[in-house]
């Protein structure tokens, strides 16, 4: 793969990867972009190590995790606290507003499970990946993964509930 | 009791609607202009495939030659060597009998240097 073929196969990918992002952070489209686009970099920059093991969209996908992980443990530190599981379900006050406002049943949705859950959830229902996907992006066991969508499930199912 | 299948559904029915697509490739493209273009990238135009090639022909050259040199000077001690053997064996009485006396040593000592010569020269041939 030369340079042009890289840009052509993440202009396919951006997309789902924004979209992907954009709900992790609440609806903040901007972090969203910003994380997007230096996960992109990073994956230009680290090509080399991709070694075709897995696909590339998933290889991008792992990338961005990692960066949205990053960023959370940024914010943890700069508020001078330890990151703590409780911390995953703190709502984004860099939220984008209007955004979220226009999603909002989705973030309702999954806003107060752990940001890990939220990322299964969301690579499993929204980006259509398979478990083995997400095992390589998220770097779980499948037996976590698992556990992770049940709950995910039955909080879904509860919402989708309580909406009737 | 909502099925897998709605909650599918639902998250699609409400995923963000991702905008501007073409300002942000235009943007990254921007910022992978500025950055260093990894090795694994690289389009390596015609000219350097071909020197490459070329390179790489002279080295296989230069070992095939290296390699007939060695099978020739071999082969010049090996003669060397027998005939000075022979001349011994047929000149000196003492020497032949010591010989066919104990011949299977000698024949076995001789076949495990042959073969002790050929793995050494294995060795020191990979690449």
């Amino acid at each position: 793969m030369d340079k042009s073929q890289f840009i052509n196969a993440i202009a396919q990918e951006q997309e789902s990867l924004r979209r992907f992002l954009c709900v992790l952070c609440g609806g903040d489209s901007f972090t969203a972009d910003d994380l997007a686009q230096e996960a992109l970099l990073k994956a230009y920059l680290s090509f080399g190590k991709f070694e075709g093991r897995s696909r590339f969209s998933t290889w991008l996908f792992r990338i961005a995790y990692n960066c949205f992980y990053d960023r959370q443990a940024r914010l943890a530190g700069d508020a001078a606290e330890p990151l703590r599981p409780d911390h995953e379900k703190e709502a984004d006050e860099s939220a984008d507003a209007s955004s979220a406002f226009a999603y909002q049943d989705l973030y309702m949705a999954i806003r107060s499970l752990p940001y890990a859950e939220q990322a299964v959830i969301l690579l499993f229902y929204m980006e259509d990946k398979s478990v083995k996907d997400i095992e390589s992006i998220t770097g779980m066991p499948s037996g976590t993964i698992r556990s992770h969508l049940s709950r995910g499930r039955q909080h879904l199912r509860k919402f989708l509930e309580g909406q009737r | 009791m909502a099925t897998d299948k709605e909650i599918r559904q639902f998250v699609k029915a409400n995923m963000p609607k991702v905008k501007d697509s073409d300002r942000f490739m235009a943007e990254l493209v921007s910022q992978i202009d500025l950055l260093p273009e990894p090795a694994a990238l690289r389009k390596r135009s015609e000219g350097e495939i071909q020197a490459a090639a070329s390179r790489l022909s002279v080295l296989a050259g230069r070992m095939k030659k290296h390699n007939r040199l060695t099978a020739v000077l071999v082969a010049a001690i090996s003669v060397a060597a027998l005939s000075g053997i022979m001349a011994v064996y047929t000149a000196v009485p003492a020497i032949h009998e010591h010989i066919m006396q104990h011949l299977p040593y000698i024949m076995g000592g001789f076949t495990v240097a042959v073969l002790a010569s050929a793995m050494f020269a294995l060795r020191r041939g990979r690449i």
